[in-house]
């Protein structure tokens, strides 16, 4: 993994684009039920857009719906983004011998589309020598196009269901967020006690009457935190 | 108690709550506040992560809990939902879980989850 001769070309931005086509079977389902859930909460299909264009980032679009209140709740899920989104800061540190070769507009801008499958993509592609940082932008690209795509859908499909409270559609959005533990899982050992911290502290802070997004933050954090006291203790 | 911290209006239909109609190209400000706070800390943490850690080292404890936050996150999220959603929720979970781990098909597991709940729904 040579840092030296990186280089930021359209071939590279076609290259990743390419290869992100396969991952959208996986983000399509999804994008459709954030459009939906956005259409029974009252969004508008611009706003609806709008969210999914500039965050672009689908766990914490699914969590802020969740939480979603008329007026909009600003503070929450400016909080909700915020923690859910946590975990990119790191994924950008880890692309550096790529990111720093860059400048400008192609810096800031490519981290601004940053996301788990670019990442994902792009640590491979950088551990097998590729030297195109362009690949991660392209990546990116191609699922942003193909998200909005299935969030507009998913929107224009529910105004027309206009799905009465407590239908079991909107049992979608939590079943997508158990779908994605399972791939998250990496075993007992590291997982197990972490998660039941979790668990345990967002429904006693959603017990004792807390909004969100407090028992989702108390929740995650000590989870995490109880996490990585574990794998520093074995280290 | 099924769906619990939302007020009525906001399960409510389109524009009901706010008292107007609301139509494709609505655009309101207190949702386009959220929204920009949503894209602002989203990019926070994902161009300030950058720059953060390569201006300083993080101590090692944070760069480890930020590693484990992902599976806290949706945990932390999905254990109210079902709780609220009581012995039907839990059901669904753990059949959403198993198809997921079957067929690592996201489209699939979501269908299960929700046919599965509409099922229970009309025997529990």
């Amino acid at each position: 993994m040579s840092a030296t001769g990186v280089i930021f070309t359209r071939h590279g931005v076609l290259r990743g684009a390419r290869q992100a086509i396969p991952l959208v079977i996986g983000t399509f389902p999804f994008g459709l039920v954030v459009g939906v859930i956005s259409a029974a909460k009252g969004l508008s299909l611009l706003e609806t857009l709008l969210m999914s264009g500039v965050v672009f980032a689908g766990s914490s679009q699914l969590l802020a719906l969740e939480l979603w209140t008329d007026p909009a709740p600003i503070f929450a899920a400016t909080l909700a983004a915020l923690v859910v989104n946590m975990r990119l800061a790191p994924m950008g540190a880890a692309l550096a011998p790529w990111l720093d070769r860059l400048r400008g507009i192609r810096l800031w801008g490519t981290l601004a589309t940053l996301v788990d499958h670019s990442y994902a993509l792009s640590a491979a592609e950088m551990r097998r020598g590729g030297r195109d940082a362009g690949y991660l932008l392209g990546v990116a690209l191609a699922l942003w196009l193909f998200w909005m795509i299935a969030v507009g859908i998913g929107h224009l499909a529910g105004a027309v269901v206009r799905l009465p409270p407590g239908h079991p559609l909107y049992f979608a959005a939590t079943a997508t967020f158990c779908a994605i533990l399972v791939p998250v899982w990496q075993g007992g050992r590291r997982d197990l006690l972490p998660w039941m911290l979790a668990a345990a502290v967002a429904l006693g802070a959603w017990w004792s009457g807390l909004g969100a997004p407090w028992p989702l933050l108390a929740g995650a954090l000590a989870g995490a935190a109880l996490g990585a006291w574990m794998e520093l203790r074995r280290a | 108690m099924r769906r619990r911290r939302l007020p009525p209006c906001a399960r409510a239909r389109p524009g009901v709550g706010s008292g107007k109609t609301v139509t494709g190209m609505t655009l309101r400000l207190d949702v386009l506040l959220a929204i920009l706070g949503m894209a602002l800390a989203t990019y926070l943490c994902r161009a300030g992560g950058y720059a953060l850690f390569r201006a300083l080292r993080p101590p090692r404890f944070v760069e480890v809990t930020l590693q484990h936050l992902p599976g806290p996150i949706f945990v932390a999220y999905v254990a109210p939902a079902l709780a609220a959603a009581g012995p039907k929720g839990f059901l669904a979970a753990a059949l959403v879980v198993a198809t997921q781990a079957i067929t690592r098909n996201l489209a699939a597991a979501i269908a299960v989850g929700v046919a599965a709940i509409w099922l229970f729904g009309l025997v529990m």
